[in-house]
């Protein structure tokens, strides 16, 4: 009886395997969730934008005073649009993103997270059974207070460091005008010093506040602001970035401040406005500054989604180069980033940075370079662009040796860092004094009392309410 | 130094000519030799004695008229708080005292709204000064400067040109920290100008004055000396026009002598804002017995930065100097009834609702365009009603020239002379 020959069989082969789609309805980077048809997804999208933007708005200016309880809510959406626009970075990077939705992920969080936050009702759908990376149920809290509670830490922590500056600012312009009024002269210098200090005072803490807000939004966790070495090392990991970041705000400032101060062009000069009565210029400049609150939300959606985006890249940075420690980490971030993959192994003590932007040494240097522009703007009024140049020439040369230097001794890039970060923080100064100046040439013009200098709406109260109290209100 | 200086570019001009020719037969005459001085200078620094206004006196009348205090209620002010309402005026004695009880008010003065017609405070002092509205450009072109020069003559050019007055009887009072506003004293118009100017009071000129004093000291140490000389000379060339740069008389000495003895040299013990515009013009009531007198208030402009009550507490400190001043004139009797008062603002301000401090005037607003005048003294009008016609604020000028007696050939002739307060 003979045998059959057994027939050579060829290893198969895994890739030829068909992709099984799940069947728990989760969706893989690259596809949807719902089978909806794009155009009610579409439709969907915008309807949703139009009612935030609207209901942000409406947040932003309603009623005298109440406005400003209003806009609290506000910076608590903003703060939780930019936690969801983080993670969302992170999770489109990560390799998790393969395996989980977006909204599975931050189901499986301790904190409640969402991309898409709402003014009022709960976030989201209920927590999907599938979620099982969960390690304790999220609690699922009513989003008006979620707001509410993280816009009212966002405010008193961006308070907490820029409120000094502002509230010399408002001393220096009260009191010396009031002492100019009267002809003080032997405390003349009072006014001008103070409102510099002021000033210096409120770039000071800018140096450090917006990426410590985006810090604060996505840790979720008001202390979290004041985590000064973390926040000052994802500031010098994107040092370019991060003055970019601050020339978009101080930019996105200049309509609004125009738009703040043009009521100086309305009334008495307009046939419309001159002859309209008490309760139709009241009316009327409701619906201005409705529609001013209106573009402001959108400028806030920008800065703050440029902000968000610095963020997410600049923590990826830092722990990539190990500039912080294991404790430095937040824990909520420790969490987040672990979840996703993306956090490497970071050494038990972080490394000194003996001469970057947050030590001492950098403050000095920044400091003198900013004595010397100042020198050198003094020396260009007296001595024109030759003296100008000059002084930053002999400012300059020194740095310049040190760096050729540098070259022979393969520190050229050690060197051209710093310099790098000298240079933006340099910029990073006056970016934010033309944010500041712009302030003081709008009060000038159209004065605002109190809120002119206490309140900077795309940093602080997000709100555009500037009816003069006591001519059109009772007062 | 500039070329450009349009009064003295018609070298044939008659008077210049004379002068010329005057001071240089007085130098041949005397034996002596100008030289060593620039060509500028012989033009304009005439030998010993013989001031060009000298010979022109001769042709001018002596003056016998009504004295005029003109009040300027800057730096802008609206009717609202001065007249709308006697309750609520913070001007009592101008409205109370001057309007009600023996003057004449006109409610609705107006600036002319028409392109390149402004309404601020050099501005309107120039309106009031010439008769005219014109478009003023800074002639310095550095920021915030607002150097103006007057095209036509001003009224205390007119005054000059036709009396034997001597220029510190044709005094301005300006404040402290309007430096522009020291060099409306005379025109660019070749028939007036320098030789006709009124003299400045200010703080501005006692500086200058304690400076040529200091100067004076031989204990000055070479290198102070240099610094203060530089010093001075920057204060006096301000005024570029005035080549021989005589900015001092003996009269002038004699005053600012009187003031740094009483107040000294600090500045620090002087009445201060606007007060010191009052102290100023008191005193020179008494010394230098001015018979055109123009007083530039400024300080409720500082409501532009905020704080109304800069505003209306400004209103009341000039009200009081008004007040002060007219205690002076009825206290000394060759200027009891003798004096006439005229008090204008140099522009209104903005009645802008939409705003929480509307108070500007830089705007062309409505309201900034609308002020008022009032006029109280011998030989005016006491209607006991306002004036509700509408005139402009140009009238001003001519209204002085009318009681004065001199003739306003460069005035807008249209906008009158408000004609109610010689009824």
């Amino acid at each position: 009886m003979k045998i059959p020959a057994i027939p050579e069989v060829s290893p198969a082969d895994s890739g030829d395997l068909p992709e099984v789609i799940p069947v728990d309805g989760r969706a893989c980077k690259g596809q949807v969730a719902g089978k909806r048809p794009w155009t009610i997804r579409f439709l969907s999208g915008v309807v949703g934008w139009l009612w935030r933007w609207l209901a942000g708005t409406v947040l932003c200016f309603n009623f005298i005073f109440v406005s400003y309880l209003t806009s609290i809510l506000v910076v608590g959406w903003l703060y939780r649009w930019m936690q969801g626009r983080v993670l969302y970075g992170w999770w489109k990077r990560s390799t998790v993103a393969d395996r989980l939705s977006f909204e599975e992920f931050c189901t499986g969080l301790d904190m409640p997270v969402t991309s898409r936050p709402r003014w009022c009702l709960r976030d989201g759908p209920a927590k999907s059974p599938a979620s099982s990376l969960s390690t304790k149920p999220t609690a699922r809290r009513l989003a008006l207070w979620l707001n509410l509670r993280i816009g009212f830490q966002g405010l008193l922590c961006t308070y907490a460091l820029t409120g000094w500056g502002c509230l010399v600012m408002l001393f220096s312009w009260e009191f010396g005008w009031l002492n100019s009024f009267n002809k003080g002269y032997e405390q003349a210098p009072v006014g001008p010093l103070t409102g510099l200090a002021g000033i210096f005072l409120f770039i000071t803490a800018m140096f450090y506040v917006p990426m410590a807000q985006v810090h604060q939004a996505v840790t979720g966790d008001a202390r979290a602001f004041f985590d000064f070495r973390f926040v000052w090392r994802l500031i010098q990991a994107r040092p370019l970035a991060y003055t970019g970041l601050a020339a978009v705000t101080t930019l996105a400032s200049l309509p609004l401040t125009v738009l703040k101060t043009a009521p100086v062009a309305f009334d008495d000069h307009f046939d419309l406005w001159s002859q309209a009565s008490d309760a139709e210029v009241l009316r009327y400049l409701r619906y201005y500054f409705l529609g001013c609150a209106a573009f402001l939300f959108l400028t806030l959606l920008v800065v703050r989604l440029v902000a968000s985006r610095l963020y997410q890249r600049a923590v990826l940075r830092v722990l990539a180069r190990g500039w912080v420690a294991e404790a430095d980490l937040h824990p909520t971030l420790n969490q987040m980033l672990k979840r996703l993959e993306l956090r490497p192994a970071l050494p038990e003590v972080a490394p000194r940075f003996a001469w970057g932007a947050g030590a001492l040494g950098g403050w000095m240097i920044g400091a003198a370079d900013q004595v010397v522009f100042l020198i050198a703007l003094a020396a260009a009024l007296v001595a024109g662009p030759v003296g100008f140049l000059l002084v930053l020439a002999v400012w300059g040369a020194p740095w310049l040796f040190l760096w050729l230097v540098g070259l022979f001794r393969h520190q050229d890039k050690l060197i051209g860092e710093f310099n790098l970060r000298r240079l933006a923080f340099a910029l990073l100064f006056w970016i934010w004094f033309a944010f500041v100046a712009q302030v003081y040439v709008s009060e000038f013009l159209n004065h605002h009392p109190v809120v002119g200098f206490l309140n900077h709406m795309l940093v602080q109260f997000p709100c555009f309410d500037f009816v003069p109290l006591g001519t059109l209100t009772p007062p | 130094m500039q070329d450009n200086n349009s009064w003295h570019l018609p070298a044939l001009d008659r008077r210049q000519f004379m002068h010329r020719v005057a001071a240089g037969v007085g130098a041949l005459s005397a034996g002596l030799l100008v030289s060593g001085q620039n060509a500028a200078q012989q033009r304009h620094v005439t030998a010993a004695g013989s001031n060009p206004e000298d010979a022109d006196a001769i042709a001018r009348l002596p003056y016998k008229g009504p004295n005029v205090i003109l009040v300027r209620f800057g730096g802008g002010v609206r009717r609202q708080e001065t007249i709308d309402w006697p309750e609520k005026t913070h001007c009592p004695f101008i409205y109370h005292e001057l309007v009600e009880k023996q003057g004449i008010l006109f409610k609705d003065l107006d600036i002319a709204s028409t392109p390149g017609i402004d309404t601020s405070h050099g501005q309107g002092t120039l309106y009031l000064l010439t008769g005219r509205f014109d478009h003023y450009e800074d002639i310095s072109h550095k920021p915030f400067a607002d150097r103006f020069e007057a095209k036509v003559p001003t009224i205390f050019e007119y005054f000059r040109k036709r009396y034997d007055i001597p220029e510190h009887q044709a005094l301005i009072i300006n404040g402290e920290d309007r430096i522009n506003e020291e060099f409306y004293t005379f025109s660019n118009h070749h028939l007036y100008g320098v030789r006709y100017r009124s003299t400045v009071l200010s703080l501005y000129r006692f500086k200058s004055y304690l400076l040529r004093e200091e100067l004076k000291s031989p204990a000055l140490a070479d290198r102070e000396r240099a610094e203060k000389t530089k010093q001075l000379e920057d204060m006096v060339n301000k005024d570029y026009r005035v080549e021989d740069r005589r900015v001092a008389s003996p009269e002038l000495d004699r005053f600012w002598a009187e003031w740094r003895d009483y107040y000294g040299e600090s500045g620090l013990v002087n009445p201060r804002g606007d007060r010191v515009l009052t102290a100023l013009a008191v005193r020179a009531l008494k010394q230098l017995r001015p018979r055109l007198l123009m007083i530039n208030y400024q300080d409720p402009d500082y409501v532009h930065w905020g704080n109304p009550h800069f505003y209306t507490r400004a209103i009341s400190i000039i009200d009081e100097g008004v007040r002060e001043i007219y205690q002076a004139v009825q206290g000394d009797p060759e200027y009891r009834n003798n004096t006439v008062f005229l008090i204008v603002p140099d522009c209104g301000r903005n009645n802008n609702r939409c705003m929480s401090v509307a108070y500007q005037h830089h705007f062309n607003s409505k309201s900034a365009h609308q002020i008022f005048a009032v006029a109280a003294g011998p030989g005016i009008a006491h209607p006991r009603v306002a004036v509700d016609r509408q005139h402009q604020q140009i009238a001003v000028a001519a209204a002085v020239g009318k009681i004065m007696q001199f003739p306003t050939e460069h005035v807008d002739s249209a906008a009158g002379c408000l004609a109610e307060m010689f009824a």
